[in-house]
């Protein structure tokens, strides 16, 4: 046949690395490279005159019939996908399994009517498709991996529901009773006539308080951590808590702008510690100032009143909850909101000259936004 | 640029023989039944304003595209939005919907339908104009619908055809383009027309 | 003599065209409607011989009407002509009474052949 490769065509569809066949009208094989030959095991000798039929995939046998009568009633190529028809000539692969291949078959147009061929190219695509599907299977597994993260966090936040419900409830109870208990005692003590009697019932009194400070601890603290952090706009926060603080006569200097911060929703409360501590414990308090400089790695958010200070030998406890001057637990609360997205407090003021908090933000944890 | 209704017709028809011819080999690759929709058809000049894939939002589509060249030249392509290109790769290869993700083998699998759909209507056009085209190889890419006839000339034809199938309660919605340049149109709009006066 | 009727129902002008040249070659008189709807009202009105019927048209598709003609009784055989080559498709239209069931685009010695046995002497 004039349109059948010579030894010329022959050899260079023998040197690309695809296996090629050419089939005529009738579906007999008339050509059948050296590729395809060393794929299948079947010699081109051993191909040529027979039906392409005998080499299809059984399973592909209908619909191929269906896509070569296309090919030969005047469409364009045939392209058959290595997902719907991975295995067009069975080949085995080296490594096991079959080859998985990607086929095209280019309709030719012989001169005269009956000479119309088609070249069927086989592209072996079996690393490409192994790849992909190890990618999809990893992929798979982190979806998976997810849902039960999310159906973990699911049922923690229905148990944590449960128990901030039960705290409530019993808190509720105890602050009723507690509440009673301090007022008896407040009458008990006024209506003592006995010294001794008296500062008993003070110090009744005085631990009565201790308790009830301790439960309004857990309610506020039961609250950290249980909303997602959010990004927030720290000059709104400054100046919200400073409105909460409404009768305290200072001056506040806020030289922070379009800051923005990841942080537990709770962060207001962090300013409205320390706000509330430099009024209460700050002594002559007449300024706060907060600003904000860049560090290598981060920023840090600097507080800073012109009180008496903290002692150096109290620098980190008033971050306990066992405290310095009864802070109470302000600064223990706000080192746990803040440490929910990494963010650290300390003091570093010098005693007598003001208190200075410096609150690291690292790189991820802040953006500027303007507007 | 308004084309003559009998023409839109004709071609509307052609185009829904061929779309009937891939549904039937979509059904043997499903091995389920095809619902087909009444295709529409429009035909515009590629530079008008209300352009292809208007109607399928600001993100990109699956989409192949074979250029073809002989007595008409140009080109047709088949868009998919991503829920219908993830349905028709589901529907063919069985596969879980954990996800739309459009990777390799899932884009050639595409490639294979638009490749059926884009011959059956070119086939079927080029047999009713008795001449036949020559065809590149079918061309897989995620864009904007406006890639498809950005080489084309502002006054090239364009015909803008919109089809659904549906198979097991998957519902696929595709649309057609084929642009044409200038000159292509005509034989196959004169045909239609010698044909519809009795020649 | 008496010529075969025949009514082309089809959403297509291009296609009721095309298949009446063929018709009227073999010595049918055509008659046309546009869609389902039209086409049982022409049906009942005028009682042709045959009726060529495709399938996806709007408002009454070709499903719809094989089923209002099956269920009004009328003996005139309806032969399917449609572009969908689905073998369900085609089982489904001979369970609701087609006589016959031909795919587009027409080929004139496979219609010839199959409307044959339709033409009443």
């Amino acid at each position: 046949m004039e349109n059948t490769p010579d030894s010329g065509i022959g050899s260079l569809l023998d040197s690309i690395p695809d296996g090629v066949c050419i089939v005529d009208c009738n579906r007999k094989v008339v050509y059948w490279n050296a590729i395809l030959a060393g794929w299948t095991g079947i010699s081109p000798e051993s191909a040529k005159g027979r039906d392409i039929s005998e080499f299809i995939h059984p399973d592909q046998q209908r619909v191929l019939s269906l896509i070569l009568t296309q090919a030969m009633e005047g469409g364009g190529a045939v392209y058959l996908s290595p997902q719907l028809h991975p295995h067009f000539i069975p080949a085995p692969h080296p490594n096991g399994g079959l080859r998985i291949q990607q086929t095209i078959i280019q309709p030719r147009r012989g001169p005269f009517p009956g000479e119309n061929t088609l070249l069927v190219i086989l592209h072996d695509v079996t690393e490409m498709v192994r790849q992909v599907e190890a990618y999809r299977e990893m992929r798979d597994r982190a979806l998976q991996e997810l849902k039960e993260r999310t159906r973990a966090e699911n049922a923690l936040q229905v148990t944590n529901q449960k128990l901030n419900l039960l705290s409530s409830i019993t808190r509720h109870d105890i602050l009723n009773t507690l509440t009673a208990l301090l007022m008896y005692l407040s009458v008990m003590k006024e209506e003592a006539k006995d010294e001794g009697l008296r500062e008993g019932l003070e110090k009744i009194e005085s631990l009565g308080w201790t308790i009830k400070r301790q439960i309004d601890f857990t309610r506020n603290y039961q609250d950290v951590g249980v909303k997602s952090p959010r990004w927030q706009n720290v000059q709104s926060l400054v100046c919200e808590a400073r409105e909460q603080l409404e009768g305290a006569a200072f001056r506040l200097e806020c030289e922070v702008h379009d800051l923005e911060v990841y942080a537990d929703p709770l962060l207001s409360r962090v300013f409205y510690n320390l706000m509330e501590n430099s009024v209460r414990h700050g002594e002559r308090v007449t300024e706060v100032r907060i600003s904000c400089r860049r560090n290598p790695g981060g920023i840090t958010l600097v507080y800073t009143d012109n009180g008496t200070g903290v002692p150096d030998s109290e620098k980190e406890k008033i971050f306990r909850r066992e405290s310095y001057k009864n802070t109470g637990f302000g600064l223990f609360l706000s080192r746990e909101i803040l440490s929910i997205t990494g963010l650290e407090i300390r003091e570093t003021g010098v005693f007598g000259e003001g208190a200075r908090f410096e609150i690291r933000v690292p790189d991820g944890a802040f953006r500027i936004v303007h507007g | 640029m308004e084309q003559d209704p009998v023409v839109v017709d004709g071609i509307r028809e052609l185009i829904n023989i061929g779309v009937g011819k891939a549904a039937g080999i979509l059904g043997e690759l499903t091995g389920s039944h095809v619902i087909l929709d009444v295709p529409t058809l429009s035909i515009r000049e590629v530079g008008d304003p209300a352009g292809p894939g208007s109607t399928m939002g600001d993100m990109p589509l699956s989409m192949v595209f074979i250029d073809f060249s002989g007595p008409m030249r140009g080109r047709m392509a088949i868009m998919f939005p991503p829920e219908s290109a993830a349905n028709l790769v589901i529907l063919l290869a069985n596969e879980d919907d954990t996800t739309a993700e459009m990777d390799m083998i899932r884009s050639e699998t595409l490639t294979e339908m638009g490749n059926i759909l884009i011959n059956a209507v070119m086939g079927t056009i080029s047999n009713f104009l008795d001449q036949s085209l020559s065809y590149a190889l079918p061309v897989y890419v995620q864009d904007l619908p406006a890639f498809l006839s950005a080489p084309f000339h502002e006054r090239d034809q364009l015909l803008f055809a919109r089809t659904r199938f549906r198979v097991r309660e998957r519902s696929v919605n595709g649309e057609m383009l084929i642009v044409l340049e200038r000159g292509s149109l005509q034989p196959l709009a004169g045909k239609i027309l010698a044909v519809m006066d009795g020649e | 003599m008496y010529m075969k009727r025949v009514l082309i129902i089809d959403d297509s002008a291009f296609q009721r065209k095309l298949l009446s040249d063929a018709l009227r070659a073999e010595g049918w008189s055509v008659l046309e409607a546009k869609d389902g709807r039209e086409g049982l009202e022409a049906g009942i009105r005028e009682r042709p011989d045959l009726i060529i019927l495709d399938l996806l048209m709007p408002d009454m598709d070709g499903f719809t009407f094989l089923k209002e003609w099956q269920g009004k009784g009328i003996s005139i055989p309806v032969l399917v002509f449609t572009s969908d080559i689905q073998t369900t498709t085609r089982t489904t239209c001979m369970d609701l009474g087609a006589a016959g069931f031909l795919n587009k685009p027409l080929k004139k010695d496979e219609l010839v052949r199959c409307i044959a046995p339709f033409g009443r002497e």
